[in-house]
């Protein structure tokens, strides 16, 4: 069964990289930029495992920077390092809440964009201070709205459902 | 148990970050290796992408069209003022045009002959600061080749960087990497323009004490890939720095990437 919800898992990070290309980067004119990839890698790893989040991480990244990325390895690195980081932060004692998934998503996406920066920089490519701050902002906000989506969505039937916040919240 | 699955992880983790940085290597230096994996993967998921475009492009339209409502009193302003100069410039052309084809029937110089194009729908689009590129679902098998220019009935969109099968990958001219070398059309000055990580397109290499007006047209000019006089866009705005040899000029697209549906790709 726990075979069956990977496959399944990795079916749905397909679909949500085909989503990133098609739909949610027209949506990036109003400031709006969503990282649909990077809230499910993160909900892999709570809801699978670490091993699961940096291995789909890597793969889904590698195959977008193939589609459309300008430096192939780029996002396959960040995702996995994504992965690695919530592990680390639930090892460090960030309990199964809803509470911390939105501090975790908060966290992970502003560690992201500062980390693509700095690569991207180190590249010599110019970096734009200002587009940054702007994405320091609204970036995550966008992406705590798409964990509320996707986190049930991931989390539904898998072994560890029952420390979800979503369905004991009342009692957390 | 916990501490060799501890252990594996960090395995795992190394042996990812080491593939990364081969890869990010291999990849700045444009290996054929990674343009062959590109290409591929580009044909592999060209019939589902295709499909989500489809299913998807009314709600994505209906977003972009929320912006065209809220700047819909000054750009029919702007149009009325563009309107009322075109009609004053007509009867001038005409005779131009007239005064024109009696030059070149007298020179015996042929009229430009139009370029062969293959029509092409979108079906993907990605932005990000550090690059603006959409999906076309045409590729080698139709004849398009990288480096080949793709334009709509407004002006140029971009350059083929990568071309599949059956579908292909078009830098757009706001991408940060896009050089294009252009003219003037009013002076006939050669300069280059670029894009940059806020979406805008700036001409570079005219003089300081060049003029260059706003409302200016900027075409392709005939020193590159591109055919010649492709209508790209036109002068926004014009402004001199202290020590800077050069103007800083922003051109202002006839083309609006975010609607970009229907195009088609230049073949040379």
């Amino acid at each position: 069964m726990k075979t069956f919800y990977r496959i399944l898992h990795f079916f749905i990070l397909i679909i949500c990289l085909l989503l990133q290309i098609v739909f949610f980067e027209n949506l990036k004119s109003f400031s709006v930029d969503f990282d649909l990839i990077m809230v499910v890698i993160i909900a892999i790893t709570l809801f699978d495992g670490v091993f699961w989040g940096m291995l789909f991480g890597f793969i889904v990244g590698m195959v977008l920077d193939i589609m459309v990325g300008s430096i192939v390895g780029i996002s396959a690195f960040i995702y996995s390092m994504n992965a690695f980081m919530v592990d680390r932060l639930i090892t460090a004692g960030f309990r199964y809440r809803l509470l911390t998934y939105s501090f975790i998503v908060f966290l992970i996406t502003e560690i992201n964009i500062l980390i693509v920066s700095l690569i991207r920089y180190l590249f010599n490519f110019d970096s734009n201070l200002l587009r940054m701050g702007l994405e320091l902002v609204t970036k995550p906000v966008c992406n705590i709205i798409l964990m509320f989506i996707i986190f049930p969505i991931i989390s539904s039937g898998t072994k560890r459902e029952i420390e979800l916040g979503f369905k004991y919240k009342n009692k957390i | 148990m916990i501490l060799n699955r501890r252990f594996r992880n960090f395995i795992v983790l190394a042996i990812i970050i080491v593939l990364c940085l081969v890869v990010i290597t291999v990849s700045f230096r444009q290996s054929d290796l990674i343009n062959n994996i590109k290409v591929k993967t580009v044909d592999f998921f060209k019939p589902v992408q295709e499909k989500f475009y489809s299913f998807f492009s009314p709600v994505t339209h209906f977003i972009n069209s929320i912006g065209d409502y809220i700047n819909l009193r000054e750009k029919y302003l702007n149009l009325q003022r563009e309107n009322s100069e075109l009609r004053r410039g007509y009867s001038e052309n005409i005779n131009l045009k007239v005064e024109n084809n009696s030059l070149r029937k007298l020179l015996g110089i042929e009229l430009r002959k139009d370029y062969a194009t293959i029509p092409a729908k979108v079906i993907g689009y990605y932005e990000s600061k550090w690059q603006s590129e959409v999906v076309l679902n045409v590729g080698r098998s139709d004849g398009v080749l990288e480096g080949m220019g793709v334009i709509d009935e407004n002006g140029l969109i971009g350059v083929v960087i990568i071309a599949g099968n059956d579908s292909c990958n078009v830098r757009l001219i706001n991408d940060p990497r896009s050089n294009i070398g252009v003219r003037i059309l009013s002076s006939r000055k050669l300069g280059i323009i670029q894009g940059s990580q806020d979406k805008k397109i700036t001409l570079n290499y005219i003089s300081g004490e060049e003029p260059v007006f706003k409302g200016d047209i900027i075409i392709t000019s005939e020193y590159g890939k591109l055919p010649e006089e492709i209508l790209i866009g036109r002068v926004s705005k014009v402004t001199k720095n202290m020590g800077d040899p050069y103007k800083a000029i922003e051109i202002e697209p006839f083309v609006d990437f975010k609607k970009i549906e229907y195009v088609l790709v230049i073949k040379e």
